[in-house]
């Protein structure tokens, strides 16, 4: 399994600063990231379940593409501000445009396929600008802007409508989702696109690109191994890597008789890594999907002709995590896997369950070892990627000797090789815990499965 | 002892008030201006509270603000009939003779509430009140619908938009309302929809705005129509953007409602 995407490891001191967010490298003495404009100086925020929250740009942050600029401002509905150095140029959805100096030139951009365009209510005009001068952009709903910088030859796929901006040699091209669904009602056929009839897909060849994307509400992050999926709703994808696989999937609720007929399938999209996908937290509503009489290529599940547990039919007293019990395997107790031994630790009894949920999530398991004479956490994939946290007890600092600093993680991380394993401790609060990632990978995904471990860690020291 | 002068309105405070007393911005926060010379409006702190007359106002919340006005004797605001939130029992309400306002499409209702008493006033939009102390002898034209509520000092009056283009085209509408204090100073409150910046523009400078970006000027900006020369459709030419000609403040709205072409 080639697991993350691949980060950039960092290989200079502390003046560099690897960007979470666009992964790319940057000077460490700003307050945002260059390439993205993400802030440097917040935690990273994991959810249990292993979404990451992208951070809302700040107010007036800059980002540098070129010989220009682009800046920032406002909260609620942010607005681009772009100065447009000499022979820079960008295209955008004349809707957005807000304002612009008398000296831009502003034309059309040709484009292709506007019939196809414009039977999907997708935008059919796309206008250029080219510098020397400065405008501004602004979608209309409130939300956040997000900066994808392009390495070259990387591409992704962007939900129609949410494309704010792009650099002029970012290659657009856009195509057919094929996620759809049909429902009758009488004699009326309705097609629905839950996803959009096309997606946008942008892409650099040769040089780095950048895109501008706006997406309602917030914005999170996650990244799926190769053969991983997630579920979500399909209003709520912003974008994904074009290595990432979207599909339809049809989930069934269970019920009474007369609800299992009458009750329609619920339309899910699924994602299958490798690759990043971002969901917005604000989408459209689902009109009722009513008798879906045919679909595109979907799974499904039933849950009449699955069944659901009988323990999982009514509410139950959540179990309480088992620190420190010598629990060995699979069978260890909910709340601490794989966990081989445990002092009495408010750290080690919170970091069970959230560890837990979180490697569960990405597909690993619980791996049974000796016990040994710090808490240890031990997970292990089927692909033979094996994942160590080790936390140190109380009043020790730190549990090896720092390597390579990296910024983004808890107060201070350093991120080390141990011969063909690496490692990564985070330090925070006075506690150190050290992520240990072996396995059939590269450094990059060694380091990519660290980072996450050790950030979904971080957020309970 | 040492004053603050507030950026936003040019008032004096007290050395040590965090929020200016006369239009609510706050002092502590560091004046925000982009590359390209557009000034954030203040984000009011929640609970700021400044005073006119022998009134206070307090603005509570931060998505969708609400004025809370506390009217002293004597003191009224006006403001259209649907924006107002709630009121105290006591406040008497009366009706603004406007007439003509229905046939531009505006809310043919400004209401009267007089002190002394409570008044809220909000609009249903995410965004931003901004709060404009009038000083003496001003006009400041608004977009329509985005008045939120003005004192009694402020004359109220709706302007037409000059020039058929304009108004065809402009995404403005047929009228502006326009404020002017005459003798007294007066306040004013907005609600710009989204994030909202203002600019000053020198004698003769232009700039270009999308129309449904536009939210107030100073009277002495001029606006006109400007048109691109791009496709904006399978069958139409043109993009009409406002054109925006100095001396004076124009202050914008990053939420808008796009008027300019089909998709």
């Amino acid at each position: 399994m080639p697991g993350l995407p691949p980060p950039t490891i960092p290989t200079t001191a502390s003046s560099t600063y690897l960007c979470p967010y666009c992964r790319l490298q940057g000077d460490a003495t700003g307050n945002s990231c260059p390439h993205c404009g993400a802030p440097v100086d917040v935690r990273a925020k994991v959810s249990d379940s292993g979404w990451e929250a992208q951070p809302s740009i700040k107010d007036m942050a800059r980002i540098q593409f070129g010989q220009s600029s682009c800046q920032i401002s406002g909260a609620y509905v942010p607005a681009a501000e772009i100065r447009l150095g000499g022979g820079d140029s960008i295209y955008f959805s004349h809707h957005v445009l807000l304002w612009c100096d008398m000296q831009i030139q502003i034309g059309n951009q040709p484009m292709q396929g506007g019939w196809s365009r414009m039977m999907a209510g997708m935008p059919l005009i796309m206008l250029e600008a080219h510098g020397p001068g400065m405008l501004a952009l602004s979608d209309n709903h409130p939300g956040e802007t997000i900066a994808v910088p392009l390495a070259p030859g990387r591409t992704i796929d962007v939900r129609e409508h949410r494309f704010v901006m792009a650099t002029g040699n970012v290659g657009y091209q856009w195509f057919n989702t094929s996620v759809f669904y049909r429902t009758r009602s009488g004699d009326e056929t309705e097609t629905h696109y839950p996803a959009g009839m096309f997606m946008d897909r942008f892409g650099v060849q040769d040089r780095p690109g950048l895109l501008l994307i706006h997406s309602p509400g917030n914005v999170f992050l996650r990244d799926l191994a190769a053969g991983q999926s997630t579920v979500i709703h399909p209003g709520a994808l912003v974008w994904k890597d074009s290595s990432v696989q979207m599909s339809l999937h049809l989930e069934r609720p269970a019920g009474n008789s007369f609800s299992r007929y009458w009750n329609p399938s619920t339309p899910w999209l699924r994602l299958t890594g490798p690759g990043r996908i971002a969901m917005a937290s604000v989408f459209p509503h689902m009109e009722g999907t009513g008798r879906i009489v045919s679909h595109s290529a979907a799974t499904s599940a039933d849950w009449n002709q699955l069944g659901i547990p009988r323990a999982q039919q009514r509410p139950q007293q959540p179990s309480q995590p088992q620190v420190g019990m010598q629990a060995h395997s699979a069978q260890a107790p909910a709340g601490a896997p794989g966990q081989t031994s445990a002092a009495a630790d408010p750290l080690v009894t919170t970091l069970g369950p959230v560890l837990g949920g979180f490697a569960t999530s990405q597909g690993f398991h619980p791996d049974a070892v000796a016990p040994g004479p710090t808490a240890m956490f031990h997970f292990l994939h089927d692909s033979g990627i094996r994942i160590t946290v080790e936390v140190a007890p109380p009043g020790v600092p730190g549990l090896s000797t720092p390597g390579q600093p990296v910024t983004g993680i808890g107060e201070a991380a350093y991120w080390r090789q141990e011969g063909s394993a690496y490692a990564l401790e985070v330090r925070q609060h006075h506690r150190a815990i050290n992520v240990h990632v072996a396995g059939p990978m590269s450094p990059e995904d060694q380091f990519g499965w660290a980072r996450a471990f050790a950030a979904t860690a971080a957020s309970c020291m | 002892m040492d004053l603050i002068v507030c950026s936003w309105c040019q008032s004096q405070n007290p050395g040590g008030t965090t929020s200016c007393d006369v239009c609510g911005a706050p002092l502590d926060d560091a004046v925000k201006v982009s590359d390209g010379g557009w000034r954030e409006a203040p984000r009011l702190h929640d609970m700021a509270e400044f005073s006119f007359g022998t009134s206070t106002c307090q603005v509570e919340g931060d998505v969708v603000p609400v004025a809370e006005l506390k009217l002293g004797q004597g003191d009224s605001i006006y403001f259209e009939h649907h924006v107002l939130l709630w009121k105290d029992e006591a406040v008497p309400l009366t009706v603004m003779n406007t007439p003509g306002r229905s046939l531009g499409g505006m809310p043919s209702v400004v209401t009267v509430a007089s002190g002394p008493g409570r008044v809220a006033v909000s609009r249903d939009a995410a965004g931003e009140m901004v709060v404009l102390p009038m000083h003496p002898s001003m006009e400041i034209d608004v977009r329509e619908h985005a008045f939120l509520a003005a004192s009694a000092s402020i004359s109220y009056s709706f302007v037409r938009i000059k020039g058929l283009a304009n108004v065809l085209h402009g995404g403005n509408g047929m009228y502006m309302d326009r404020f002017v204090t005459q003798g007294g100073p007066g306040l004013l409150l907005l609600h710009g929809n989204g994030n909202v910046f203002e600019r000053l523009l020198a004698p003769g400078e232009k700039m270009l705005l999308e129309p449904g970006a536009f939210l107030f000027k100073d009277a002495s900006v001029q606006m006109n129509t400007h048109q691109l020369p791009v496709k904006t459709g399978l069958l139409s030419r043109g993009m009409y953007l406002a054109e925006m000609t100095g001396p004076g403040r124009i202050g914008i709205q990053s939420m808008y409602v796009h008027h300019g072409s089909d998709d």
